[in-house]
């Protein structure tokens, strides 16, 4: 031990030698010059930042620095001009034209034009390139260039989700041209329009960004992003605490646990140095009732059940109270939610009344029964989910505990997530099962695919086999709107009836936990509001001068 | 002997064939593929996706023919592309080696200059105060789990006191940093990991040392060395040191395969980017051409090992013949 | 402490435990923790699942002597009975390894020749790829439960305690006493099982001694990747797990449980050290003081 003092000792010296800063100082703003870094961590390493590729969530926050699309979510994730200056709908929506913001460069200094756009779209309708994404372009009839900072988008028929779900990222024509896109050089090498260029990417250590000085929206003040590959959630905290990262979730999808946010930031070494916030983002659990299984083909059995969930106790337990409880499949989403819909109470009262108006009366064991198919059944069913995820885990025993209260069985099955998928859920061999959803902001293919009756093949989303006529046409009608007034009427009928028929047990929207160190300033983060993706205005947050950290 | 070494180098080859045989078939007899992993249940991406992406892996063939596109690929060391970002695996794999050697090969390194002379004094002081103290103490190191451990000194060097950095091989800001701080800085970085890697197998190679020297300070000859009066220094160095060491050398041999192995929980707690990260990251995410790749390249060198270790025993001690 | 002969009189035992502290301790570690497991249900006082939410993460005190996890369970029972799975998986697994191991490295020894030859060939391919990473690789592919861990554990330790057979049949088939039983047409098995096999149980028993000490580390360091026992059944590994998520917070959620593996594998490493000088007959009586 003792041959490695000096060595322990000369690191101290070193390490001494850092100014170190009286954290007070950080409650204070100074001058806005430019400079230092934002270090920020991930558990996973990107698989490639080509954003017609990327299907994780590492790649797709890179890209949103990185890359810009045509239009992009306002603070009400309403479609809000981005590279392209406007665009005008015409009348029966099939015609979109969009007009282009001039002068924009990409990071290697070429223009950008509507070349980019029609190749953009090329890339996504090739079926020869591995894009998650291709079905967004499917509706679309032509492409055509009108000059060059000028697109016509005709469409077979009108997509309500355009103008957001479609060009959300810009790809340049002259480095891809030609090139196989599945396996090219340009996907660990991105090149955008976006706030930060590309610098380099160590596999599984850090992706190193920096800002671009030609940014339309004018120069970030930020001098450099990196994202730190911490696979240990311990580690990343300890890496927090001691500043070998900056923020979690502060331009990522990160998120504190839970844990981490009620009982562990509460640390002078924490508070003198952080600030820390609850944000909302678009995700929510549920209870999913597969309505091929008898005991869960009546409405009121499915509105019983909820009604016995107490779930404000599951998300006090569960995850610190540090959520909402959610009514429908629409999460946070400011437009969409009708304010009318509240979720249905937790009442053992009215939900063993109505068990017992749907024929399931208690046994002599303590458990409901009733004769179905001139069969004598008890009311017990397997409760799924995946393999992993603790929150869900323990979400499941308490529902056990609780419908246990009213006279259910239920089992608990906990499988691994490939064998969940392909086993049971594709083939809907479950009663039922206990997940998340992860929305979009603008909800058009969470919905359609969830709740249409025709996506109940293998792979698709309502593999609950949901089945409503009016809702059916619902989503037929809203996918071909445009307008975000007529869609909104829609969608709170949509959302009376579900919470109504209670397909799923809406359980609760978790919050995302953000951790930020003091010296950013320049940014607001509304945690009444929801976190818009690809996040606006990075290029606005700064360190005063005399709070900087590093000099890169 | 050449025949012998003939012998063992051709059997290499089917050795090497059964254990690709084998990966592969734990591998896809398993539940699950690639494609359901990274894309099911998401619905911002398209169910056809996963499709696309199983025809694209080659997942559709029937696994004879797939072990068979595999092996033929391979026999011209072409050991396909990631499933992860799809580069060749053997890219993805040397991309690994700098930082694996660099903690693995260094830990190995002190754990035999740490190791063998503690083995070598509890022999000599056999049942004395230092051969206790030599065994509780290398088996504290080898007893506490490495990860309990690891997360301990991370607190205490890094939170609590502030002296070591946690996690990583450098500083973020590395670059930037004066010419004279950066070999400090990789210093500083290396020390959390290399301690808790060398401290938790000084038992074993102590204990084998230690064996070594107890059979040998029994036999005859250092006997008479002794008898003959020569000083016990001479005895002990000259003597007895020389001929334990010649198993320890093998032994020597047998671990270098572990450093290419990296160690994965180690490197997984410090953010270290080496091969056991990869090949632990490769299998949870059913990256076959990735396991498959490190699985035999694996293979390879231990085989190599043993056969190095052969010859070196040959080599070193003249009593050994092979035939 | 030398090894000259003992002259204090008394019991053998004592003598015994005088001579060598390794095996005292390392025994006494050993018999407390298979007692505790063994009558766990008795002294627990909580049920090792029971969940109080509104006793969260309390530190330890006089009615939770180690405190409690995150789901309000007390973590004196729960180590408790998790002494139980982590011996479980460190016995068993070392069973089947020593099975496999000693039927192999028998066969192989007695029989050489081919057999040898294909057997030797067995232990190279297992051995190929490092244990850990194998265990991982299977492990992670038949997924984790108790018996799987045990199983695969047992299946692929099983090289060492092989060579170490193998090695003590060749020596031993050279010896008169078996020569002159083949000679007057001893059975193979008989010979085997009944001269053969309890000669060469010393370094075997050393072995499975160090073996379980292995198991149960192997058993952690997979809970740490998420293979090891699946909650909430207790074992020492996930309980680590568990806890490092409150490691700034809930100190004693991680230094319980590692201090239970720590203390164990310690106890089983010397006492199979203790064993291994006290049959080993090269290792006696050598050295300076010899």
């Amino acid at each position: 031990m003792f041959r490695k003092l000096p060595l322990v000792l000369a690191v101290v010296v070193i390490l001494a030698g850092c100014k170190k800063i009286d954290p007070k100082i950080y409650s204070q703003d100074g001058p806005q010059t430019d400079g230092d870094m934002l270090i920020e961590s991930t558990i996973g390493d990107a698989k490639n930042m080509n954003p017609a590729l990327v299907d994780e969530v590492t790649g797709g926050d890179i890209d949103d620095l990185v890359f810009n699309g045509l239009a992009r979510f306002n603070e009400r994730l309403e479609a809000a001009p981005c590279l392209a200056e406007k665009w005008n709908i015409s009348k029966d929506g099939k015609i979109i034209t969009y007009f282009l913001r001039k002068g924009v460069k990409f990071h290697d200094g070429v223009e950008f034009t509507a070349d980019d756009v029609l190749f953009t779209y090329k890339v996504y309708t090739d079926p020869t390139v591995n894009t998650p994404y291709g079905s967004r372009y499917q509706d679309i009839k032509t492409v055509e260039i009108m000059g060059t900072y000028e697109v016509k988008v005709t469409y077979k028929k009108p997509f309500a989700s355009a103008i957001t779900s479609t060009f959300d990222y810009i790809l340049p024509k002259h480095l891809l041209e030609g090139k196989d896109i599945n396996k090219g050089d340009f996907n660990r090498h991105p090149v955008g329009t976006g706030p930060y260029r590309f610098v380099e990417w160590k596999t599984d250590q850090k992706i190193v960004l920096e800002a671009n000085p030609d940014y339309w929206e004018g120069k970030p003040r930020i001098k450099k992003f990196v994202m730190r590959i911490v696979p240990d959630q311990a580690t990343e905290f300890l890496e927090l605490l001691n500043g070998g990262i900056d923020a979690i979730g502060a331009w990522t999808h990160g998120t504190l646990t839970p844990e981490q946010f009620s009982r562990q930031l509460d640390t002078p070494k924490f508070k003198d140095y952080y600030n820390s916030y609850k944000t909302n983002e678009l995700v929510y659990s549920y209870i999913g009732w597969n309505e091929l299984s008898p005991l869960f083909n009546d409405k009121k059995v499915r509105q019983a059940l909820t009604m016995s969930i107490d779930r404000q106790t599951i998300l006090q337990n569960v995850i610190y109270g540090l959520g909402s409880i959610c009514s429908g499949p629409f999460a946070a989403h400011p437009w969409a939610v009708n304010p009318k819909v509240s979720p249905l109470p937790f009442d053992v009262e009215r939900a063993k009344k109505l068990f017992k108006q749907a024929g399931w009366k208690p046994g002599k064991d303590g458990i409901l029964h009733k004769t179905i198919k001139g069969k004598d059944a008890p009311f017990k069913f397997t409760l799924m989910t995946n393999q992993g995820n603790v929150p869900r885990e323990r979400e499941a025993t308490i529902v056990q505990q609780q419908l246990k209260e009213v006279g259910i069985q239920v089992e608990i099955q906990i499988v691994e997530w490939t064998t969940f998928i392909s086993q049971y859920v594709n083939k809907k061999k479950f009663d039922a099962i206990l997940l998340g959803w992860s929305l979009t902001p603008d909800l058009d293919a969470d919905l359609y695919g969830n709740w249409h009756s025709s996506q109940t093949g293998e792979h698709q989303y309502n593999f609950i086999s949901y089945k409503n006529k009016t809702v059916d046409r619902l989503l037929v009608e809203c996918r071909r709107t445009l307008d975000l007034k007529k869609r909104q009427k829609m969608y709170w009928q949509m959302h009376s009836i579900l919470a109504d028929e209670q397909p799923y047990t809406f359980l609760f929207m978790p919050k995302t936990l953000v951790a930020i160190h003091k010296r950013f300033k320049g940014y607001q983060i509304d945690e009444a509001g929801i976190r818009v993706r690809p996040m606006v205005g990075t290029e606005k947050w700064y360190v005063p001068s005399t709070q900087q950290k590093y000099q890169p | 002997m050449r025949k012998f070494l003939i012998r063992r180098l051709l059997m290499m080859v089917p050795l090497l064939l059964g254990i690709s045989i084998l990966s592969f078939l734990i591998m896809h007899l398993a539940p699950g593929d690639p494609a359901t992993l990274n894309a099911a249940m998401r619905s911002n991406i398209d169910p056809s996706y996963i499709e696309k992406l199983q025809v694209f892996y080659g997942l559709k063939d029937p696994l004879y023919l797939q072990y068979w596109h595999w092996l033929e690929r391979f026999c011209t060391f072409d050991f396909g592309d990631s499933f992860r970002d799809s580069r060749p695996v053997l890219i993805v794999i040397a991309e690994r080696i700098p930082a694996t050697v660099y903690l693995s090969g260094l830990s190995l390194i002190l754990l035999f200059v740490i190791a063998v002379p503690l083995g070598v004094g509890a022999a000599y002081y056999q049942n004395r105060f230092f051969d206790r103290f030599v065994s509780v103490f290398t088996f504290v190191g080898y007893s506490a789990p490495h990860y309990w451990v690891a997360l301990m000194l991370m607190l205490l060097f890094g939170v609590n006191w502030g002296i070591l950095p946690i996690s990583g091989m450098a500083d973020t800001n590395l670059d930037y940093l004066p010419w004279y701080s950066r070999g400090g800085d990789y210093l500083a970085h290396l020390i959390l990991p290399l301690a808790v890697t060398t401290y938790g197998s000084l038992a074993s190679v102590s204990r084998y040392a230690r064996t070594s020297m107890l059979e040998v300070i029994r036999q005859d000859y250092i006997r008479t060395a002794r008898a003959k009066g020569l000083s016990e220094f001479q005895v002990i160095f000259n003597h007895a040191l020389r001929n334990a060491l010649i198993p320890i050398v093998t032994l020597f041999g047998l671990f270098l395969p572990s450093v290419l192995g990296g160690a994965v929980i180690i490197e997984t707690i410090f953010s270290w980017p080496g091969m056991g990260r990869l090949f632990w990251e490769s299998i949870v995410s059913h990256n076959y051409p990735v396991v498959m790749g490190v699985g035999i390249i694996l293979a390879f060198f231990t085989l190599l090992g043993n056969f190095l270790a052969d010859i070196g025993y040959a080599l070193l001690d003249p009593r050994v013949r092979y035939d | 402490m030398t090894n000259k002969p003992s002259t204090v009189k008394g019991s053998r035992l004592s003598t015994f435990f005088k001579r060598d502290p390794l095996i005292f301790w390392g025994g006494a570690v050993v018999s407390i923790l298979v007692i505790t497991a063994l009558t766990a249900q008795w002294i627990a006082p909580y049920d090792p699942l029971l969940q109080v939410l509104n006793d969260r993460l309390l530190p330890p005190s006089l009615h939770h002597w180690m405190g409690t996890d995150q789901f309000g369970r007390d973590v004196f029972s729960r180590l408790l009975y998790g002494s139980r799975i982590s011996l479980a998986v460190g016995f068993v697994a070392v069973s089947i390894f020593i099975l496999i191991g000693t039927t192999v490295g028998a066969v192989a020894g007695y029989y050489g020749g081919w057999v040898d030859g294909l057997l030797m060939r067995l232990v190279d391919v297992v051995l190929c790829i490092p244990t850990f990473l194998l265990i991982l690789m299977v492990i992670a592919f038949v997924g984790p439960s108790i018996l799987n861990i045990m199983v695969v554990i047992g299946l692929t330790a099983w090289t060492d305690v092989a060579r170490l057979v193998r090695g003590e049949f060749l020596s031993l088939k050279e010896r008169e006493f078996i020569q002159a039983a083949k000679l007057i047409g001893m059975r193979d098995s008989r010979l085997i099982w009944k001269h053969m096999l309890p000669n060469a149980m010393g370094p075997v028993l050393v072995a499975a001694t160090l073996g379980v000490g292995t198991a149960i580390l192997l058993e952690s360091s997979l809970s740490y990747l998420g293979l090891g026992v699946q909650p909430p059944t207790a074992s020492w590994g996930n309980m680590l797990m568990e806890g490092k998520e409150h490691l700034t917070d809930a100190w004693w959620l991680v230094t319980f449980p590692g201090l239970a593996v720590f203390f164990t594998v310690l106890g089983y490493n010397l006492l199979g050290e203790g064993l291994r000088d006290m049959l080993d007959p090269r290792l006696k009586g050598s050295g300076r003081n010899g």
